[in-house]
This record gives C-alpha cells, structure tokens and sequence, in this order.
C-alpha cells in the first residue's frame, strides 16, 4: 500500500493561540519530504494530526481519500517518530521491539536486527537506562524497520551524534530507494539534511509559506561569489539575503532568479554563481521584523 | 498488507496476559501470607467469631485482587491508550480490547482463588461462608466475585480515563463517579455496609435482595460505566 495524503484548510487552536492556520497540503505517496519550520511553527502539531494523536479543530485530513482519523485501515499505516520519553519503559529493548513490530503490518524483523547491529543498539537493557542518543537510535530503528507507507521522523535524530545521524540518513535513502514510501523529515537543522528531501515545506507560525520541489526552491535565487566590489555592482539592486565576506572575496546570496543574460555577465566578470541554500531561504523566509535586520 | 485491520482480540489477548504476569507478583505473596498466617496464627485469636468464618482464601485474597484491579484500571487509559494509538491502533479497538481483558482477567483470577480455595478445602477443611450465605454454589461464587473485582478495574479505568481527558476537574468528577459504582456494588452485593459514606445517607443494606435485582442493577452500572469510559475517550488527544 501507498499513500496520498490531503491535507484541506486544517485548523488548530489551543485556548487563544492558532497552532496551525487554514493549512492546505497535497503530499503524494513515494516522496521524501522536508517539514520545515521554527520552534512553535506548528510542525509537531501537524504531524500529531498525521498519527492521529489528534483530530483538526476544522477542516479535514485524508489518506487515499479515506478520512484519516480513527481509520483502523490507515492508522496501522503510519509511524510516527518523536522524541518519545522512553524513560518510563521498564521492558528490555528487544522486549520493546516486538512488542511494537506485532501492531505494524509492514514490520520487517530482519532489518530491525540489522539497524540494531548497525548502531550498536544493546538488545538486553533495559529501555529507560539506555542513554537519550541511544533512546533516539530504538525510536528511528522502529521507523525504519516498520516501513510503513507513511514514516514521519519529528526531530528524531535529537540526541544522536553526529556519526550516528549520518548513519541514520544513509540508512533513511537506502531503505526508500528498497521500499518507496511517504517519509517526513521535521526539522529546524536544515542544512545537515536538505540533500534527503524531495520536496520541503516551510511551516510559518501555523501557516504554510512554501511547499515545492527542493530543486524548484534552490532556483529561487543564487550565490554570488568573487571579489567584493565587483560582486557588489552584481548584485545591487538585487533582493539580497544574506553576505559573507573573507578578505577580499565576498559571497551575497539573493532571491532573484538570474536570467540568461546575468549568469553569462557573472561568468564575464569572473564571478561564481551557486545555487541558494535552502537553509538561507529558510532563515530568510522565517525571519521576524526587526529580530534580523528588517526584511 | 497482510494482517487483519480489525486488533481488538490481539489486543485483548496481549493485555490479558501482560497484566496476568504483572499479577504473578502479587498473587504469589498474598498467598505466601495466606500460608504463613494459617500455619503460625489462630486466626480465632485475631478475628472474632463472625469473621472467622470468612478465613477462607477467596476472602482473603478479594481485596489485593481488587486494589490491584483499581490500580491497573487506572493505568489503562494514560499507559496502555496512549500506547496503542502511538502504535497505531484505534482508540475503539483499545477499548474493546481493554474491556475483554479486563473481564478475562477478573474470571481467571477467581479460577485461580477457587483452585487455591479447593485446594485448600482438601488439605484443611473450613467452614467455608461467603457473603453468599451458606452453602452458596460454588458457581454463583464466581460469578458474583468476578463481577465485583471487574468493577474496581471499571472504576480504576473511570478514574484514569478522567483524568487523561480532562485534567483536574477530571479527576475528581470521576473519582466521585468511580465512588458511586461501588458503593452501589457494594449495596448490592454485601451485607457489611461500614463506610463513612454508607452511615451518612443512612443506607441499609437490602435485606434478603433478589439476586436477579442484584444482577441487573449490576449490569446497569456497568455498562453505564462503559459507556462513560468509551464516550471520554472516543476522540481524546493522545498525549505525545
């Protein structure tokens, strides 16, 4: 089984705040995509949607046209991983792990045992005395392994080391590529990540500002890089976003998208043109009145 | 996909056992007491005469299966709801699951007392009295004590499921309701009526009540109860 997932004009409000405001997403099955957005954007509370932890104070989710919540078919079909507190389990991991592979159609034990192997994850602990890196690798191991067709990671690498994320990235594009599934990455660490996504959306204080294919999102704009004065004639005018600057050499980021003719200009005057970052778009996009310099 | 969506008898079967291991615990040192007491106490000299005439273990082991009961039911919603959503089941199919186990649990806890009773019988013979009154069938005891250790899960999961839902305000509209089923339990099925709130409103216990308008008002509540439960969790938000 595959999954579309209809996201229409969903609202949620705690007491006077709007978690989430009129979102509307389409999300087609197979892809990987990126949830981007700051603290308090609201990418928890859409994903607790998705699980079902929840149901919208307005509007409506829909997983291969079939309303998502209470849905026994299609709630068997997502997994959702979060910083779980596993502090509480008393159970040894592996007790943990079949407890949790009997209610996912699609688990694969086999697999399990190889993430387990993979990231040195002790079988015979006790959960709640595992480290919090560790409780991070038993939650990803379990999204890995149930590959079900809707796979959310909410800040699941948290805790994790840097080694280990990496290990969970590669683990992440292998399996899909195996196993085609919907995956969703919610992260505010983009950089580290964005190469995973196919598509990002970009959640705003409950709102939804951007939702395109990464590649479509990285030709919004450009890196302009080369030495300072000639990159500063370049780019004036320009909706710049961002600058850094080394000695003589300065790199301007900017949201316009270069046309033909500019990029053959830049490759005149020596300067170097790259692709924006999506962590850049993002920081730009996010930025709030006067906290960054205005917009 | 290859499992069947419908997960409420998986459910039930997998609680009943877990929550039967975590009462092995308890079981094995009521009735460590039990043996201990009988072979180094008079228990003529502890109780008097009309109570002695409960020391049977079905008696004795009523209460700790009742506490253990309510302390389980409580759990139910904040443990084993918020697990099973978490895993991907329907919140219908927990609770049907969780009421299956509940009443399975109950049934087999009294087979297992009625085991240790008869075993009992065989090795030292009592004068064994329920509140059923004498020479009650051994089935009606059952029954009527399976109905009355499932009610304190009832109300133990009345109790949890409040609480779950709506906090504070939850907690003590339910244990207020979670009260009323049983003393209403009570009410109807012992003749020792001895708590505060019994000398309060005066209530007497029925004398000689029908045992069918012992069954049925039973039923009555606890299906209300059920409902009660199912109605507060139907569409609660699981907590992350």
């Amino acid at each position: 089984m595959t999954a579309d997932i209809l996201i229409d004009k969903v609202s949620v409000k705690y007491k006077n705040f709007h978690a989430l405001d009129n979102v509307s997403l389409n999300l087609d099955r197979e892809k990987i995509y990126g949830l981007i957005g700051r603290n308090g954007a609201g990418k928890t509370t859409l994903l607790s949607l998705l699980a079902s932890f929840a149901e919208p104070d307005e509007g409506s989710i829909q997983v291969n046209g079939h309303p998502l919540f209470e849905n026994a078919e299609l709630m068997q079909q997502v997994t959702f991983v979060y910083e779980k507190d596993l502090k509480e389990e008393s159970e040894k991991v592996k007790t943990y792990l079949n407890a949790t592979a009997e209610y996912k159609p699609n688990f694969d034990a086999e697999y399990a045992m190889e993430l387990v192997e993979t990231f040195n994850l002790p079988l015979n602990k006790p959960v709640y005395k595992l480290s919090k890196g560790m409780q991070s690798v038993l939650n990803v191991v379990i999204g890995l392994a149930s590959r079900s067709p809707i796979t959310i990671f909410d800040e699941a690498y948290s805790g994790m080391d840097a080694p280990t994320r990496e290990i969970f990235y590669q683990q992440l594009l292998e399996d899909h590529a195996r196993h085609p599934r919907t995956i969703i990455l919610s992260t505010h660490l983009v950089s580290e990540m964005d190469y995973l996504f196919e598509e990002a959306v970009i959640l705003h204080k409950g709102k939804v500002l951007l939702h395109e294919p990464v590649d479509v999102v990285l030709e919004k704009g450009a890196s302009v890089t080369g030495a300072a004065e000639v990159v500063d004639e370049f780019v004036s005018g320009m909706n710049q976003i961002h600058t850094q600057k080394l000695g003589g050499t300065k790199s301007v980021m900017v949201i316009d998208p270069l046309s033909e003719e500019q990029q053959a200009r830049a490759s005149q005057s020596g300067l170097e043109i790259g692709p924006v970052s999506l962590q850049d778009l993002f920081i730009h996009l996010t930025k709030e009145e006067g906290q960054h310099g205005s917009k | 996909m290859d499992q069947s969506k419908r997960k409420d008898l998986k459910i039930a079967f997998d609680m009943t056992f877990m929550q039967l291991g975590w009462s092995t615990w308890m079981i094995g040192i009521v009735l460590l007491l039990f043996v201990g007491l009988q072979v180094f106490t008079d228990f003529k000299l502890v109780l008097n005469d009309e109570e002695a005439a409960f020391q049977g273990f079905i008696h004795f082991i009523e209460n700790p299966y009742k506490i253990f009961m309510l302390v389980v039911g409580i759990l139910s919603a904040p443990k084993f709801l918020s697990w099973f959503v978490k895993t991907g089941v329907t919140r219908k199919d927990y609770f049907t699951g969780a009421a299956i186990a509940s009443a399975a649990l109950s049934a087999i806890f009294m087979i297992i007392a009625l085991i240790i009773a008869g075993i009992e019988q065989l090795i030292a013979p009592v004068d064994f009295v329920t509140f059923l009154g004498e020479g009650a069938s051994w089935f009606l005891i059952f029954i009527v004590y399976t109905l009355n250790i499932f009610v304190y899960y009832l109300a133990g999961w009345l109790i949890g499921a409040g609480y779950y839902r709506f906090d504070g305000w939850g907690l003590l509209f339910y244990i207020i309701g979670a009260l009323v089923l049983i003393f209403m339990m009570d009410l109807l099925w012992s003749n020792e009526l001895e708590t505060p709130l019994h000398r309060l409103l005066s209530l007497q216990a029925p004398e000689n009540l029908s045992i069918f308008i012992s069954f049925g008002i039973s039923f009555v509540f606890i299906a209300l109860s059920l409902w009660v439960i199912r109605a507060t969790t139907k569409r609660v938000r699981v907590k992350l």
